[in-house]
């Protein structure tokens, strides 16, 4: 594993109104690393992910990709970092107007400015790649919702990005489609994809991330390797979510 | 609020400086008289007249061609021929013939005008080459009951609307109620559905109309009026007057060789070419005409008035302040004012500076009108897509541009569809307001057959029919594109 830091975020604040969100977050992300950030409800979890490539616009702090701090560069150079920070949301938000390898080779024609045939290649392979090479021409409203994520997750593949940004990618999904999911999201961490996932799948977060950050309150209370922080949580909060979370299995 | 009234305000400079353009170039255009050199140069005499008044003027279909005929007619071409200059007939509506001449779009207006002290105020009047005399329609089944004008008190009479009956009628029969129309079909239609108990007309009219028509019989119409008010003369611009006094030396050959009588008597001959059939089917082309220049219109305004919706949709999700006001402002003021001012507007306002043919203006108001409708339409078509999609979109490093095309709009449209098809719909109905410019769409056509086979309701019908053979097909287009859209996703 490298050491090279791909996101570094420093005493990042988040303001709706008066409503403080997200209170003097500070961590770092280091490349081939795998983060699942974890908490109740109202923590500032998805603000925070969110926060990362700039879809929410920081009330202060800094927000480093690869060195460049996003909350100082303008709109054109935003639009180029964002490229390489794959993206994927709980309502998979695929474009319903077009088939899935049109899905999947938009942003490679339009953006990287790749030939059609080129960009062809790379969407069957990652569409291989997910298990769903034979829903290349079907329409986004055929698939079921494990589909649909499977698709998404291809997507934000196919910009070849330096960093994958998982909000939720289970949240809206039917319990026998979960599986499926986070069985492409394993594969993924296991090639050694920089990932940050917010996710309710203790199990997943257990098995694959390197680092889990507990949130609630809008802060980090406590950031440990799996086992400890699932095992021996030292934070009163942490400790009283994962007591809950265990009870429900 | 404050925003919107500075809006307002905006607007109301703009107008008030288009207004002042207007008038100022029009002045200039009257102060010195070129009126005869610029007729002669140009080697045609431009004439308007609103054919729909026979004997006066009319159309006939001879020998398969449209042809606008009458006693006003062959009085222009004798003018025309006496200034050595080829005569050119544009045709509107008789309430915008003073309006054509008054903002240069012809030369001179005939069409059995009375060449009143208050219309004189605004135009120039040739001398008088025609006393008809005014006269009343009534129904046969009446004849008992309006033996003569002086039974009429109290009674409904109708007239068109700007003309000197319909103030005579108002001033002169005791306690009447005047009803006032466009077309004099509608008003002998008014009469013989009874709308009406008599029809101010002029006399020539009122003949053509009982020999024609068993069911309606004339009564005098008992005025005791000047000169000024029976008489029918040739209307100029103000300021014209040396064109009006070439003019008056061939009124003046006229009335020395009685050459009127001669020309009604061509006129009525042509009548009865019109009368033969009345049937539908024999004016097939006039309705064939209609609908040819109602569906040009339609397509080209749709085509425009998507363009402009999409532009100024765009318009509203800008950056800029200035261009969200402008298409604002824009949107409010056309949805504020009716599609029939905004043709007459293109037409005779915006044509004193650039003379802009009658079906151009046509198409550039409905477009203009139908793209403030399109833009909201779209707008709300484009607020419609769910905002995941634009993150979506945002998170693969796609361009502003790139996200409206490939991702919103496509999204937009589909939603939209319904609604644009119920646009384009009533844009082609809505169409037939062009008429009252001259432009030959289907009513205009409608109201030549009505005069021409003194057919009230039949034409109507045909038209009615008409324009639903042409949504219903335009419906079922529509719905071919929304099925494919549908099965895209």
């Amino acid at each position: 594993m490298q050491d090279k830091k791909i996101l570094e975020v420093n005493h990042l604040n988040k303001k709706f109104g008066d409503n403080e969100i997200l209170k003097d977050i500070n961590g770092t992300v280091k490349s081939g690393e795998v983060i699942c950030v974890i908490g109740p409800s109202g923590a500032g979890k998805s603000t925070f992910l969110r926060c990362l490539n700039l879809l929410e616009k920081p009330t202060s702090g800094e927000v480093k990709f690869e060195g460049t701090d996003l909350t100082h560069v303008n709109e054109k150079q935003l639009i180029n970092l964002r490229e390489r920070m794959g993206m994927v949301f709980q309502s998979f938000n695929l474009f319903p107007n077009m088939t899935v390898i049109e899905n999947l080779k938009l942003a490679p024609i339009r953006v990287k400015h790749l030939k059609d045939d080129e960009a062809q290649k790379i969407a069957m392979h990652l569409l291989d790649r997910v298990g769903l090479a034979e829903k290349a021409n079907a329409y986004p409203s055929s698939l079921s919702g494990g589909q649909q994520q499977r698709v998404a997750i291809a997507r934000a593949l196919a910009m070849n990005p330096e960093v994958m940004l998982f909000d939720e990618p289970t949240s809206a999904l039917d319990p026998e489609m979960v599986g499926e999911v986070l069985e492409v999201m394993n594969e993924l961490a296991k090639d050694g994809m920089t990932m940050v996932v917010v996710t309710h799948e203790m199990g997943f977060a257990k098995e694959v991330a390197d680092e889990v950050w507990f949130m609630a309150d809008g802060y980090i209370l406590e950031r440990n390797k799996p086992d400890e922080l699932f095992d021996n949580p030292q934070n009163e909060r942490a400790k009283d979510f994962i007591g809950k979370i265990i009870q429900n299995v | 609020m404050k925003k919107n009234l500075k809006a307002i305000i905006q607007i109301f400079i703009m107008i008030a400086a288009v207004f002042t353009l207007t008038t100022v170039f029009s002045n200039s255009a009257a102060a010195a008289d070129t009126s005869l050199q610029r007729v002669k140069e140009r080697g045609e005499l431009i004439m308007v007249t609103s054919p729909d008044y026979p004997p006066y003027e009319f159309q006939v279909n001879k020998n398969g061609k449209d042809k606008i005929v009458g006693m006003d007619i062959d009085v222009a071409k004798k003018v025309a021929k006496d200034l050595h200059v080829k005569l050119v007939i544009k045709s509107m509506n008789f309430d915008s013939l003073l309006v054509a001449i008054q903002t240069g779009k012809a030369d001179m207006a005939i069409g059995g005008i009375n060449p009143t002290a208050a219309r004189r105020q605004s135009v120039d009047f040739s001398k008088i080459y025609y006393s008809g005399g005014q006269s009343f329609l009534i129904n046969s089944s009446d004849v008992n009951k309006y033996k003569s004008a002086k039974n009429l008190k109290g009674a409904t009479i109708g007239a068109q609307t700007g003309t000197l009956q319909y103030g005579l009628a108002k001033k002169k029969i005791p306690n009447s109620t005047v009803k006032g129309m466009d077309k004099s079909t509608d008003l002998v239609l008014a009469l013989k559905t009874h709308k009406i108990d008599a029809l101010g007309i002029e006399k020539p009219s009122a003949e053509a109309y009982v020999k024609n028509d068993p069911s309606l019989k004339m009564i005098s119409s008992g005025y005791h009026l000047n000169k000024n008010e029976i008489g029918a003369a040739i209307a100029f611009k103000k300021g014209s007057g040396s064109l009006v006094a070439a003019v008056n030396k061939s009124i003046d050959q006229i009335k020395k060789q009685n050459l009127t009588e001669q020309y009604l008597a061509g006129a009525g001959k042509y009548m009865k070419v019109n009368t033969v059939n009345t049937s539908m089917f024999h004016y097939w082309k006039y309705f064939a005409k209609g609908v040819e220049y109602t569906i040009l219109i339609s397509v080209v305004s749709t085509f425009f008035g998507v363009l402009i919706g999409v532009i100024l949709a765009l318009m509203r999700f800008s950056k800029q302040k200035w261009l969200r006001g402008l298409a604002i402002s824009y949107t409010e003021f056309i949805r504020g004012t009716p599609l029939m001012v905004q043709v007459l507007f293109v037409y005779f306002g915006i044509g004193v500076v650039v003379n802009i043919p009658a079906l151009i203006s046509g198409m550039i108001a409905v477009s203009l009108n139908s793209g403030a409708y399109v833009a909201e339409i779209i707008r709300g078509g484009i607020n419609s897509v769910a905002k995941g999609q634009t993150e979506a979109a945002a998170s693969l490093g796609l361009s502003k541009g790139d996200l409206m095309r490939f991702v919103i709009l496509p999204q937009a449209f589909k939603n939209i569809w319904p609604a644009l098809g119920n646009e384009f719909i009533s844009l082609i109905k809505e169409s037939s307001i062009v008429s009252i410019i001259g432009v030959t769409d289907l009513i205009y056509q409608l109201n030549i057959v009505r005069a021409d086979t003194y057919r009230g309701v039949m034409p109507i019908f045909v038209a009615m029919l008409l324009y639903f053979v042409m949504t219903f097909a335009l419906t079922r287009v529509l719905n071919h594109f929304e099925g494919k859209m549908k099965h895209a996703g």
